[in-house]
């Protein structure tokens, strides 16, 4: 029993990060309706910058919040020098773009951190004694905190998305942007938006879990394709679909990767996205995605 | 004379610029493994296979617009088997080729119809899914894969003849092997989008409402060139095989997808030649930018030119080209007889006014307008 517990919480932890990261990706997708490939190297060079922030001397938690202010604007910048240009239309070449600055910061953050990773403080005390028994469990302060960070920015999302004006502009612009620039909503301020949430929230993403994963640049990579599973199960336009989605792949991925022994850890991966395919099969947007009507 | 230089359609001009440009391919094609080394040659096949991947991906991305980030995987299925097939159960290297070419048809059919159902990005995550979990599998069954360590001593066997003797002779056989295939995969695309299927195509990826409402039969189309797209790209993987000589589970990662896709959207999507400038591109490219600098930099160098060519080319490096010559040559459209017409088209008036039946634009109007 305590073992099972265990593997609930562990695959819970993880989970949580899959949904972290698939908020951000729902933050682009509301506004540009894309997907960033680059999520993950952003919030990865994201936790660098909190990185070199700290070893300037600033205490932990500044340092994080200084990545999340600089990931912020970066985010903006992107949007507005890279993205912007192509227009709405232009798929392959925003893809593309999001592919190349995905290299561009994999291989930058190599360049002036280095590859060796590097150790990253938690900004909750976590020396092996630090934590709460849970049914037989551990759960580190650290857990805790990246998961109370989670709920607040998921409910933070949500009710920006749903009960403000500016959300739902953003709601709007993704569903129809050309009818929505005709209503006079500003398209391009709102995807910009868009973008610097979802670089904001990133950045806080990666300097939260790099205490656990080390400070690599290869950290985010599995990530990325799991939060890309959550998002889709999820629903790209729905955050708390996401944050759920990404809890039960977690878990659900450590439990079969657990008990049974064909699977075992190769095919761990395996079982997530064979969910995601099952989920598209019957779904087509997913389990809490709304369905695009379309008129011809 | 001013430039562009006009040449109209069919006449002996245009047909004999067509035949010079298909007589310089040939020649450059037959003369290559006498003007380069070795090494350079082999280093020309493996652009190419990744050319007659790109081939698959851009008939499926590119002419059919369904966003692919799995096209790895039908490539590790075409790779694999002809590895499994030739180095445990001894069966000839050609044999492989084919059952890897049928394979991959299958399971891209088999992909292809939840691409039936979702679109778009669900589908980029869907083919994502299936990219991922190949190599995943490929490590689960190492008995039969080799797993992590790697399937070795896969090759194809050069005719006995003098020419393909030796170990330069058996390169200049893989990169005949290898253009044979290329042209073959080429041959296919052009022939099946210059048809009554390549129209269905089109119009599903620019209207598919429209399209459905006209009779296209979009189960069929998508499911096909889905399957079609990932045989080309199961026999650019039989290829890789025979000439790398080794399999990991590595060189068939999402890096591969990547570099693929990049390969295709720089090349020039949509285009016949866009596949084989990509395949050079992207082979080439890195190979340059680790020569210039060392370590990552290299990286962050190629991620910005592929940055900095979609901002510069937006058509590809073929559209580049294509515009390029165009301010040189530029073959225009033979204006379209009219059967109705006055025979002796001077005895009409140059001014005449307008009336009922007239709101006929020339031709050349509308060609340079």
């Amino acid at each position: 029993m305590d073992l099972f517990v265990a593997r609930v919480v562990d695959g819970f932890n993880n989970g949580v990060i899959y949904g972290f990261l698939a908020l951000a990706l729902v933050c682009v997708y509301r506004g540009t309706g894309h997907l960033n490939l680059a999520q993950g190297e952003m919030a990865m060079f994201s936790a660098f910058t909190a990185y070199a922030f700290y070893a300037a001397g600033l205490p932990v938690v500044l340092a994080i919040l200084g990545a999340c202010v600089v990931g912020f604007i970066a985010g903006g910048v992107v949007e507005r020098v890279l993205i912007r240009p192509l227009g709405h239309h232009a798929d392959y070449s925003i893809l593309l773009v999001t592919i190349g600055l995905f290299l561009m910061l994999n291989a930058g953050a190599g360049v002036i951190w280095g590859g060796d990773p590097l150790p990253f403080p938690a900004p909750v005390p976590s020396t092996p004694d630090d934590y709460i028994s849970f049914l037989g469990t551990r759960l580190r302060y650290q857990q805790i905190l990246v998961f109370v960070v989670l709920v607040v920015v998921m409910v933070g999302l949500f009710l920006l998305f749903r009960f403000t004006r500016l959300g739902l502009a953003m709601r709007a612009t993704a569903s129809n942007p050309d009818s929505a620039r005709l209503m006079g909503m500003r398209v391009n301020q709102i995807n910009g938006l868009g973008w610097m949430m979802a670089a904001g929230v990133g950045a806080l993403i990666g300097a939260l879990v790099a205490p656990s994963t080390t400070l690599t640049t290869g950290m985010m990579f599995n990530f990325l394709i799991y939060a890309a599973a959550a998002a889709t199960l999820g629903g790209f336009d729905s955050p708390v679909g996401a944050v759920l989605a990404g809890i039960v792949l977690g878990v659900v991925e450590n439990l079969v990767g657990s008990y049974v022994d064909w699977v075992g850890s190769d095919l761990k991966q395996a079982v997530a996205l064979v969910i995601l395919l099952a989920v598209l099969m019957v779904r087509p947007t997913g389990l809490f995605g709304t369905k695009k009507v379309e008129r011809v | 004379m001013s430039l562009p230089y006009r040449i109209p359609a069919g006449s002996p001009l245009d047909r004999g610029w067509r035949l010079a440009r298909v007589a310089a391919v040939v020649v450059l094609v037959l003369a290559l493994p006498y003007l380069v080394a070795t090494f350079q040659l082999s280093q020309i096949t493996s652009a190419l296979i990744l050319a007659v991947a790109v081939v698959g991906l851009n008939l499926l991305s590119g002419f059919a617009g369904q966003i692919s980030l799995g096209h790895a995987a039908f490539f590790g299925i075409g790779a694999y088997t002809t590895g499994v097939m030739t180095v445990t159960y001894d069966y000839g290297a050609w044999t492989s080729f084919v059952v890897g070419m049928l394979l991959c048809f299958v399971v891209g059919v088999a992909v292809g119809l939840p691409a039936l159902r979702v679109q778009g990005m669900y589908l980029a995550l869907v083919t994502l899914a299936v990219g991922v979990l190949l190599p995943s599998l490929i490590r689960r069954f190492d008995d039969l894969t080799g797993g992590s360590s790697g399937l070795f001593g896969m090759e194809l066997a050069p005719p006995d003849t003098a020419y393909f003797a030796g170990r330069a002779g058996e390169t200049v056989w893989m990169y005949y092997v290898t253009v044979g295939a290329l042209v073959l995969s080429c041959l296919v695309v052009w022939n099946l989008m210059n048809g009554r299927m390549g129209r269905a195509v089109v119009a599903l990826r620019d209207n598919e409402a429209a399209a459905i409402v006209m009779g296209v039969n979009r189960a069929f189309v998508r499911t096909v060139v889905f399957g079609i797209s990932a045989a080309i790209a199961g026999l650019a993987g039989s290829l890789f095989a025979v000439s790398a000589g080794v399999l990991t589970p590595e060189s068939v990662s999402l890096l591969l997808t990547i570099n693929l896709l990049v390969a295709m959207v720089l090349g020039g999507r949509a285009s016949f030649w866009g596949p084989v400038f990509g395949g050079l591109i992207i082979y080439f490219v890195p190979i340059w930018t680790s020569d210039l600098s060392q370590g990552p930099i290299s990286g962050v160098l190629f991620g910005a030119l592929v940055i900095a060519l979609v901002f510069l080319m937006p058509g590809g490096l073929t559209g580049g080209l294509t515009s390029l010559v165009h301010r040189v040559v530029v073959v225009e459209p033979r204006p379209p007889v009219d059967l109705n017409e006055d025979p002796v088209p001077d005895a009409v008036p140059p001014d005449r006014p307008e009336g009922p039946g007239e709101e006929r634009v020339p031709a050349g109007h509308t060609a340079t307008g």
